[in-house]
């Protein structure tokens, strides 16, 4: 435990160096990955705890992404004009639901709020209809799919497939910036790092308790007098909340947003980086989150055509031959050296459909 | 007195197949009463109708003269009914005390696991009911490593700790040496008076133990109701045991 | 409907300007026919789809994700019969080569990486995702990324009149195919002996196997055979859209809605799904715009799934309760 302590505070301390070692670009990069790992966090808690596989994160982390995307296109849009793309789509007069993006701080909460909420209502209709497993997983899959036609469909008041671009100051910074990337970067650093001190606070709880509990035996959990289906809903807005921060986060470093980011290759890509480093583990689910897109940096500049292969193989690896992901292949090894008796993890398995 | 629970006209059917079938039963206050019955019988599924697992097509379940068959299951469990399952049903990957510590908490609310404090007196509750169990040194081992038995104690310790005013505990001794059974035996006497226990079993040795008056299910219904001794006695009880009665049975059905 | 074609959608937008909620066109009784006409066809492919899905997932618990690339193969098989036996006859050829060129794909699947996860349906889930997109960046690479036409026979390019409507041949063929298909299915799972043998599996692995059921070669049988009904549902999509690497991945998440409404295995309850989602996307198609449709389906399904959790036909037994 302590162990694993050090660690993380060592991988923290460490990311807190890159940018006194960095190229601009590179921090740039590095800033991008960490906005993601909080996604990727995201679906630890809901899938790695909770039992409740999203196939449709993207959903959420969109909300968030386009919420203030939304803001910064309004911010680098002159006064008294439309955005761009909403004046080359023919529209006369901005939509009423964009005008009170406006204000940074609705913006704001609205990244927050939002997926929240959606991903609270969602829950609500899945889970207290007892809808688990592969179900739950296929109805996500579905909803982002809707969800990214609708942005494409949309296209005037969403800018359609192109997404939100074009955007440079945000509350009156310059984005492009070097000095900013490295301040958004201690700013995203410091964001990643209260949310999971905060996640795990959520889970360390006596609720943390009962949720991992209801991903292995949920009718035994409701036997014992608990509404699990109010659990599984507070989990799964807890991670559509921290979705949406994550897609903010990136919308501000991509300096973009669009459907591609968010439809259901994406959505799906990120829960393999949590599986990849061990779906039970908020700061694996952080590093499978920057490893795996270190290395699609690296092989998609290398070999564009490669990175796909790469990528389907992961998951096949992943699934096949370390369903524990890296951190749960190791833990054990490194528990053993450390700490000689220490009580074995549980099976990682559990909580399949 | 009106009784704690009153089962009135309940009949549960799967596809068609009547598991219980127009079952009247009741158990009062503070008594322990012994369920049995041959395989298929229906017992466990008359405990899950309580506990709002299965719903009846028929009937009514009264649980201090309210109805409860359309309550949902956490809101039974709140009411005060606790229950062991059949197949051992602990929490695998948590350790023997958190388990209780699940268990043992008053406020079940979602909030209050997530903002709210643990009471003091739930580790007392929790130190009492190890003990009682025996399973006090095992308080950090995980679930999972307990023996069959064990396993059993601790589920037995969940509902225990609960402090239901009902307890449903489907088949306790399953697994357990006699000198379980024996202690088992012992420690549900002792509850009597506070609760109300409702146990079914099919280890004639333990029903000699408990020596609490017995229920006889027998293809959904009730088919006999007396003291321990009088059940004994009984030559269709032995036949439905020996199945020779099956015939009779499906007339008394039609 | 979810995968109805791309290149309608984005003509019909174009040619209607920009307005995407407010444009309530009028409907005429023609035009809704039309969509319907549509949407039985587009209903056919993705029962085509599904019925393979339902196979796996309803008797095996396999969630497969490369099954829509299995289509998009059946599609490239039926391209390469259009050059090798001319544009009049390759429907001959497509049809057994499609069907046993993503079977064998299938038994390869199978022994390769589904066995090996039997039980644990997400991460069997994971790695088919991972399959197929491995499949379609071959796609890819290999043919390009636009796709190629395939033109169906002259003896299906006619068109049915109907008053002031007309169906298209192809349409219709393609919907009695997905009939066939489905029926041959059915009596396969409930006259045959291999059928007989598969239901028990089905029902109770172990005593199965303990009378003698090889429940291995059964699984692989199941699973291939499912995939050879991708090739098939490939061959009927090519006649009717072109065939590009992503095709199969339009259609997957449809079919596997229509899996789920139609009640996760039962081959009927999946048949009525099908043509209830394409009819439901058909109307909604004929009062908004296409995209705006796939949504309405889309969410259709999901609060149809609020009213019966469990699908149409609920499948029961044991060994489906847990999922
Ligand atoms: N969910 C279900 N679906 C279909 N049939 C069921 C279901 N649950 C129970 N049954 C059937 O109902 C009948 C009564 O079952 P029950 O489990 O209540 O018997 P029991 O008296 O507890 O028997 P045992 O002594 O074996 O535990 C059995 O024939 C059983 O097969
Ligand atoms: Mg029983």
């Amino acid at each position: 435990m302590l162990l694993k302590r050090i660690l993380i505070g060592v991988a923290f301390i460490l990311l807190a160096c890159v940018p006194l070692v960095f190229s601009s670009y590179n921090v740039g990069l590095m800033g991008q990955f960490l906005a993601l790992a909080l996604v990727a966090m995201s679906i630890s808690i809901s899938w790695g705890i909770g039992g409740m596989l999203s196939l449709g994160q993207g959903l959420f982390f969109g909300l968030g992404g386009y919420a203030l995307a939304m803001h910064l296109k309004l911010v680098a849009t002159p006064k008294g004009e439309l955005p761009d793309f909403m004046f080359y789509n023919g529209l006369e007069h901005m939509p009423w639901w964009w005008e009170p993006f406006t204000n940074p701080g609705f913006a704001m909460c609205a990244v927050v709020i939002l997926p929240t909420l959606f991903a609270a209502f969602l829950g609500m209709v899945v889970f207290k209809r007892r809808i688990t497993g592969v179900y739950v997983s296929l109805i996500t899959q579905a909803l982002v799919l809707a969800f990214v036609t609708l942005l494409n469909g949309a296209q005037p008041y969403t800018s359609g497939t192109n997404g939100i671009t074009d955007y440079h100051t945000f509350l009156g910074i310059d984005l492009r910036t070097p000095e900013f990337r490295n301040q958004l970067y201690f700013a995203t650093l410091v964001l990643v790092v209260l949310c999971y001190l905060g996640a795990k606070a959520f889970l360390t709880s006596h609720f943390g308790k009962v949720l991992l509990a209801i991903r292995d035996n949920e009718n035994r959990v409701r036997f014992l007098g608990y509404d699990t289906s109010d659990y599984k809903i507070v989990a799964f807005a807890f991670s559509g909340m921290l979705a949406g921060i994550s897609g903010a986060l990136y919308a501000l470093h991509k300096g973009t947003i669009s459907p591609q980011m968010i439809d259901t290759s994406h959505s799906i890509l990120f829960v393999v980086w949590v599986a990849l480093a061990g779906r039970q583990s908020l700061g694996g689910a952080i590093l499978g989150a920057v490893l795996v897109n270190f290395l699609q940096d690296k092989i998609s500049t290398l070999f564009p055509e490669g990175w796909l292969y790469v990528m389907g193989g992961l998951f096949v690896l992943v699934a096949v031959y370390m369903p524990k992901g890296i951190i749960g292949t190791l833990e054990p090894l490194l528990s053993k050296v450390f700490k000689p008796k220490l009580s074995p993890r549980v099976e990682l398995q559990k909580e399949q459909a | 007195m009106s009784p704690l629970l009153e089962l009135q006209d309940i009949t549960v059917s799967f596809d068609g197949f009547k598991a219980l079938n127009s079952l009247n039963f009741s158990i009062a206050a503070g008594e322990i009463r012994m369920v049995i019955g041959p395989n298929g019988a229906g017992k466990s599924t008359m405990c899950d109708t309580i506990i709002g697992k299965v719903r009846p097509q028929h009937g009514k379940v009264l649980f201090e003269g309210r109805e409860i068959q359309k309550l949902s299951e956490h809101k039974i469990v709140g009411l005060g009914i606790g229950r062991k399952f059949q197949a051992p049903g602990v929490l695998e990957a948590l350790t023997v005390k958190e388990n209780l510590q699940i268990a043992v908490r008053r406020n079940k609310q979602w909030y209050s696991s997530l903002f709210g404090r643990s009471a003091t007196h739930e580790a007392d509750d929790i130190e009492q009911v190890l003990n009682q169990v025996g399973l006090l040194e095992k308080m950090d081992s995980n679930a999972s490593q307990l023996s069959h038995g064990e396993k059993q104690w601790l589920e037995i310790a969940m509902v225990l700790v609960q402090k239901p005013k009902l307890l449903l505990l489907d088949e306790p001794t399953a697994g357990m040496t006699a000198q379980e059974t024996a202690q088992t035996a012992t420690l549900l006497q002792s509850l009597a008076g506070e609760h109300s226990v409702l146990v079914i079993d099919h280890d004639m040795s333990f029903v000699e133990l408990l020596a609490a008056p017995v229920t006889v299910l027998h293809m959904g219904t009730l088919f006999k109701q007396g003291s321990l001794q009088e059940i004994r006695d009984d030559s269709s009880v032995q036949e439905i045991y020996l199945g020779r009665a099956k015939q009779e049975g499906e007339h008394a059905r039609a | 409907m979810i995968a109805l074609e791309q290149h309608d959608t984005k003509l019909r937008m174009r040619s209607r300007g920009i307005f995407f909620w407010g444009g309530c066109r009028s409907v005429t009784i023609v035009f809704l026919l039309d969509q319907l006409v549509n949407g039985f066809s587009n209903g056919s492919i993705l029962l085509l789809t599904a019925i393979g899905l339902a196979l796996s997932f309803g008797l095996m618990r396999v969630i497969n994700m490369a099954h829509g690339e299995l289509l998009m193969i059946g599609g490239y098989v039926t391209y390469f019969c259009t050059r090798v036996m001319g544009p009049e006859n390759f429907l001959w050829l497509a049809f057994p080569t499609a069907f046993v060129v993503t079977a064998l794909l299938g038994v390869l699947l199978e022994f390769l990486v589904i066995r090996k996860l039997y039980g644990r349906t997400l991460d069997t889930l994971l790695a088919t995702w991972g399959i197929g997109l491995i499949l379609q960046q071959g796609a890819r690479q290999l043919f390009g990324p636009t796709g190629v036409p395939v033109n169906a026979p002259s003896w299906l390019s006619g068109q049915w009149i109907l008053g002031e409507t007309s169906i298209p041949h192809v349409r219709i063929f393609v919907f009695i195919l997905a009939i066939v298909v489905l029926l041959t299915t059915i009596a396969l799972i409930s006259k045959t002996r291999f059928g007989l043998n598969i239901r028990a599996v089905n029902q109770n692995r172990e005593i199965a196997s303990s009378l003698g059921i090889n429940t291995k070669l059964i699984d692989m049988s199941i699973f291939a055979f499912g995939s050879g009904l991708a090739g098939i549902a490939g061959v009927g999509m090519a006649l009717i859209s072109s065939v590009t690497p992503t095709v199969g991945s339009s259609y997957i998440i449809g079919a596997f809605l229509v899996v789920m409404l139609g009640g996760m295995g039962s081959l009927w309850g999946t048949a009525l799904a099908a043509l209830l989602v394409a009819m439901v996307g058909a109307i909604a198609s004929s009062l908004t715009t296409e995209s705006l449709s796939q949504v309405v389906a889309l969410v259709a399904v999901i609060v149809f799934l609020q009213l019966r959790p469990k699908g149409i036909f609920p499948q029961r037994g044991r060994s489906l309760e847990e999922a």
